[in-house]
């Protein structure tokens, strides 16, 4: 217990004093929300990385990979394809040349500036700060719970000591003091990371070793998830069964699609002064992110090896059938007691980096876009307002820490990935390349998309719509499609991530209505080119 | 290459993130030093208040 109070007090001392060396440097609206666009590109990439990687994405979905196995790697070969060399390459350097152009300090300014639009840069601002905080609690609650665990300090407690050292340098010091603490953040995950992957291995007598045991164990997996389609942890799952449908669409395509249109990632691109660190960010990025998923899901997975060969049952079993308990009980059962303090602190880094950022774009969502560009607030006040912006979003994921049941807040980040790729991905997208796109095909995206992932959320995608019960009190059944023949097509839409229905109905919309309606202004067209 | 993995298609996405990975790292030095196109000087652009009809 002393090693760790000893090992979390030097760690909330240097995030302190990066907090403060980002409050000093801080002075304009541009540092405040875009660290001055001056940014190095390490601090850069492990910002974007360990806000990205958030604990929910190591506990949680490598948890899932206990459970389901390899297949997970799916999700880590779209992290680091979608999430680091698409992301960086292809929208970074648009965005960053474009937002210059354009004056641009957030996101939702980004798209209200390009199709010239207050309604859009409003709307954007809107759902970003309504929903963020809810995906801001899942993470509130991740690292809360394991602090009261770790620590003994009660749960209500944990979470307002965790939101008032983040309220301390996230409002304070701004867009600096996020990436400075994240990088630090960052680094620390991936030391534990590495120890982690490679004494996994170790203990199981090598690489191929470790993969063969797995592989033999085919005939454990248990009954229920063979039902569903699952094989074995290295053989995958039935082609268009319930699971392979889960695997495939929730997480693989939800969760990898969906980090291009996420506000709190797409703002890092604009805080770099040129396209020679993006290009390097590529390069930290594409070891950073594998680090993280990579090494979760192969933890996951193998964990059911390293169980087997200890205990005698698989990791399921040992976790008491809560697949969230898979990672912290490997944790402590199989790995020595100096780790799992030191992992617990990387957990805590995890959550934070998430969080601080998390924070700031609910923050600067709604004092700079919803404030000061919607509602017309004088442009002094932006960073006043912008920081009782941070605050407000802080203590809404407060309350949304208490008021939701876990089984909802479980769901939170898929969620959150899921309405911004619907809302935002196809106007971001063709706003960045597209000079036929138009105000109006981007509105009626925009709002179409978030409108259809929201009616597939509260009515037809089992997870959300039976946990939010909408559904079930207007129509007395779970989904609208939980009474079609078991086995049909549309039986099976219950289990298809919202992102597979939405994000096509959006993209469509943005296409077919930009080659029907007026083109914008030449002038304007060239104004958002104007650094390309 | 199939290092102990139970099908094909584990493999083929095993191997893939490693691939993807080191694309990564081969890009990141390729362009080390690549600063793209200059920047156009820094437009103060003031969008229309009142543009959104």
């Amino acid at each position: 217990m002393v090693t760790k109070i000893v090992i979390t007090c030097i760690y909330l001392s240097v995030i302190f004093y990066l907090g403060f060396k980002g409050w000093q440097s801080s002075k304009k609206s541009t540092d405040y929300m875009l660290a001055g666009r001056q940014m190095n590109p390490f601090i850069m990439a492990m910002s974007y990385g360990a806000t990205f990687v958030s604990t929910s994405a190591i506990i949680g979905f490598g948890g899932a990979a206990g459970l389901f196995g390899f297949p997970l790697l799916w999700l880590t070969l779209a992290t680091i394809v979608v999430g680091v060399l698409i992301a960086m390459v292809f929208f970074g350097k648009r965005t960053r040349r474009m937002g210059l152009a354009l004056e641009s300090h957030t996101f939702p300014e980004l798209l209200g500036r390009r199709y010239d639009s207050k309604f859009i840069q409003g709307f954007a601002g809107a759902i970003i700060f309504l929903f963020i905080p809810v995906y801001a609690a899942a993470v509130l609650i991740g690292i809360s719970r394991m602090m009261e665990i770790s620590f003994g300090i009660p749960y209500d407690i944990s979470l307002l000591l965790i939101s008032f050292i983040l309220a301390g340098y996230v409002i304070t010091g701004g867009m600096k003091a996020v990436m400075y603490t994240d990088a630090f953040q960052g680094l620390i995950m991936g030391i534990m990371m590495i120890i982690l992957i490679v004494s996994t291995y170790s203990m199981l007598g090598g690489v191929t070793e470790a993969h063969q045991t797995l592989t033999d164990m085919v005939n454990l997996m248990p009954a229920k998830l063979r039902k569903g389609g699952m094989i074995g942890w290295t053989q995958g799952a039935e082609f268009g069964s319930p699971l392979w449908l889960v695997i495939y669409t929730t997480i693989v395509y939800g969760v990898g699609i969906g980090v291009l249109a996420q506000p709190q990632l797409a703002v890092r691109f604009m805080t770099v002064p040129s396209d020679r660190e993006l290009n390097r960010a590529v390069l930290y990025g594409g070891i950073f992110i594998p680090l993280m998923t990579g090494v979760a899901f192969l933890t996951g997975a193998l964990s059911n090896a390293v169980f087997y060969k200890e205990a005698g049952k698989i990791s399921i079993a040992v976790a008491g059938g809560n697949m969230d308990k898979i990672i912290p009980m490997y944790i402590e059962q199989m790995m020595p007691s100096w780790f799992s303090a030191l992992f617990l602190l990387a957990m805590l880094a995890a959550g934070m980096s998430t969080l601080s950022s998390q924070y700031h774009v609910g923050g600067t969502a709604l004092g700079r876009d919803f404030f000061e560009r919607f509602v017309n607030v004088p442009a002094e006040k932006s960073v006043k307002i912008t920081k009782a912006g941070v605050a407000i979003t802080l203590l809404a994921a407060i309350l949304w820490a208490w008021v939701l049941p876990p089984s909802i807040i479980a769901r939170a980040t898929a969620f959150f990935f899921g309405l911004c790729a619907a809302s935002f991905l196809p106007i971001y997208l063709l706003g960045l390349y597209w000079k036929g796109m138009t105000k109006k095909a981007a509105k009626v995206s925009m709002v179409g998309g978030f409108c259809a992932s929201m009616f597939w959320l509260l009515f037809v995608h089992a997870k959300e719509a039976k946990a939010i019960g909408l559904c079930k009190s207007l129509t007395g059944i779970d989904t609208l499609v939980s009474s079609a023949a078991k086995g049909s097509w549309i039986w099976l839409l219950q289990w298809v991530d919202p992102n597979v229905i939405a994000l096509p109905v959006s993209l469509a919309l943005a296409i077919g209505v930009a080659l029907i309606t007026p083109k914008m202004n030449k002038e304007h067209l060239k104004l958002c080119w104007a650094n390309i | 290459m199939m290092l102990g993995l139970g099908s094909v298609e584990i493999a083929a996405v095993f191997w893939l993130c490693i691939l993807s990975s080191v694309s990564c790292v081969a890009y990141g030095i390729i362009n080390w030093n690549n600063k793209g196109k200059p920047d156009a000087t820094a437009l103060n652009v003031d969008v229309k208040p009142k543009g959104d009809k």
